[in-house]
């Protein structure tokens, strides 16, 4: 599908599926802001000014605080005349069994991930308001739907993306901002290496063994890649794509309707 | 002291496919709190040992009738029978249900009209059969059916107990929202892996049992007798305004992925 070049804003762009995302944007001939905190290594940084080229704007924002995020959207403005098009790529988890969850982890899963979509979302819809046209995706989880163990603030903060998505779709529609919220399964990514070499060592098996595991249980027989969820991302943020809000699309190649 | 919500002193209730498993279970359940239970399925040996046992264990009416939920056209004089035996049926729970696995791409088509005809058009017939009756009678009256796991979610080689039990769930809503105005509600007990006589050949499967345990957050087989709870909810006073729902009784296995 042929899509119209937009201005864009992705967060979580250092690495993983935002990385995927903001390059499959750049492909679409996309203006682009990227946030990180990962920005704040120079190597990665210098990596993604090489990538996106000189007109890119690159900055480690605490999107846990509307300060920041407030100033990241005035200078992308400034830059670009517009903000088409958000994607919220971060999310932050720190497993841990319920009764060990700190108030510290709840406190900062929920701050980065649900309070860290609203400023997104509120700081970008500003400027979204006065153009009448806008689009948001927030990427969400499997856990947005249903849960996994030792993921406590995790999940609750994936759940409530879900409520985010659909209350800010039936508050802005009006605007011409359409917000969305695709939830990725199991995907390959630095994040998921972590995850079985922890998930490896609970269950006496090897990393390769999880992983085959995984495999297994999703109904085409592979884990997902940030490339699937960058093609369900692009649709829903697509100038020619209208009329759809508020919904969620889960990209899990099948994994959560199968009870395996 | 306060009326006791969840008693059936005084009701009828229809349990189909109740000569053992979760329908034995069920129609005992109701039995205990007070229900006389009219009992169907198509094994008449079977059939008596259960009414014996449910009056022995619990000092309620039962009645027995042989009936096979396939013969559709004949389903609606069984109902009518039934109430002219027992003097009026008061809570229908359809439970009669089967099952058979094949690889999707091989299923044979008769076995897929089995079981979409026991699990889904035998519901509907005999639910038609009860509301014209609470109409006659002028009160309003409950359904309860058996739906599952795969209400929600689906196994390999299952595409048409996963058609019914989705059906299952549909036309408890479409019933319980239609049929509100009569004062009948409708609603759906969603069992998880319970140890029946349908379940015997995966639980006695050692890897089948390991992933299950596994899967299940309570690690355990529920029991039959643990849907009571449910169907007594649903059939009682106390949900006077729930309507339309399902409710899983699934150790936890759908909060979890």
């Amino acid at each position: 599908m042929e899509q119209t070049k937009q201005v864009s804003v992705v967060c979580g762009a250092g690495r993983g599926m935002g990385l995927v995302i903001a390059e499959a944007l750049a492909r679409r001939g996309d203006r682009l802001a990227l946030m990180d905190v990962l920005y704040k290594d120079s190597a990665i940084r210098a990596r993604a000014a090489e990538t996106f080229g000189k007109e890119v704007l690159l900055e480690a924002v605490d999107i846990s605080q509307s300060q920041p995020v407030t100033d990241f959207m005035g200078k992308a403005a400034d830059r670009f005349g517009r903000i088409d098009c958000l994607v919220n790529a971060v999310g932050v988890n720190r497993p841990a069994p319920a009764l060990q969850v700190t108030d510290e982890d709840w406190d900062f899963t929920l701050n980065v991930n649900l309070k860290g979509a609203f400023l997104l979302s509120r700081e970008a819809a500003k400027v979204m308001v006065k153009q009448k046209y806008g689009r948001i995706v927030h990427i969400g989880s499997t856990s947005s739907i249903v849960s996994c163990p030792s993921a406590v603030p995790y999940t609750a903060s994936k759940h409530g993306m879900v409520g985010l998505v659909r209350a800010l779709a039936s508050d802005l529609a009006q605007y011409g901002i359409m917000i969305n919220l695709v939830c990725p399964g199991i995907t390959d990514t630095e994040m998921l290496d972590k995850v079985i070499c922890q998930r490896a060592q609970q269950m006496g098996l090897t990393p390769a063994q999880v992983r085959e595991d995984m495999q297994r249980k999703t109904p085409d027989g592979r884990l997902g890649k940030c490339s699937d969820v960058a093609a369900a991302v692009l649709f829903l943020v697509a100038r020619e794509t209208e009329h759809i809000n508020g919904q969620i699309l889960t990209v899990d190649g099948g994994r959560s309707l199968n009870l395996v | 002291m306060a009326k006791d919500l969840f008693r059936l002193d005084g009701k009828t209730a229809l349990v189909t496919g109740s000569s053992r498993g979760i329908g034995l279970a069920l129609a005992k359940g109701l039995a205990q709190y007070g229900a006389d239970v009219a009992i169907s399925s198509r094994h008449e040996e079977e059939l008596a040992q259960a009414k014996k046992e449910i009056e022995t264990e619990t000092g309620r009416k039962v009645w027995t009738f042989v009936v096979d939920m396939l013969e559709t056209a004949k389903l609606d004089s069984f109902f009518q029978k039934v109430v002219e035996t027992t003097g009026g049926v008061d809570i229908l729970l359809n439970n009669a249900g089967i099952n058979a696995q094949h690889p999707a791409e091989e299923f044979p088509y008769e076995v897929w009209q089995n079981i979409i005809g026991t699990n889904l058009n035998a519901v509907f017939v005999l639910s038609q059969a009860f509301c014209r009756h609470r109409k006659q009678v002028g009160k309003g009256g409950k359904i309860v059916n058996t739906g599952s796991l795969m209400s929600h979610m689906t196994r390999p080689k299952n595409p048409p107990y996963a058609a019914s039990k989705g059906g299952i769930l549909m036309l408890t809503k479409a019933l319980g929202a239609e049929w509100a105005k009569y004062g009948i509600t409708v609603n759906a007990i969603g069992p998880g892996f319970l140890k029946t006589k349908m379940t015997r050949h995966v639980s006695s499967d050692e890897t089948f049992n390991k992933w299950m345990l596994a899967r299940t957050p309570m690690n355990r087989w529920g029991e039959p007798e643990e849907l009571v709870g449910a169907a007594v909810f649903l059939s009682s006073d106390a949900s006077s305004f729930v309507t339309g729902q399902i409710v899983y009784v699934d150790g936890g296995i759908l909060a979890l992925l």
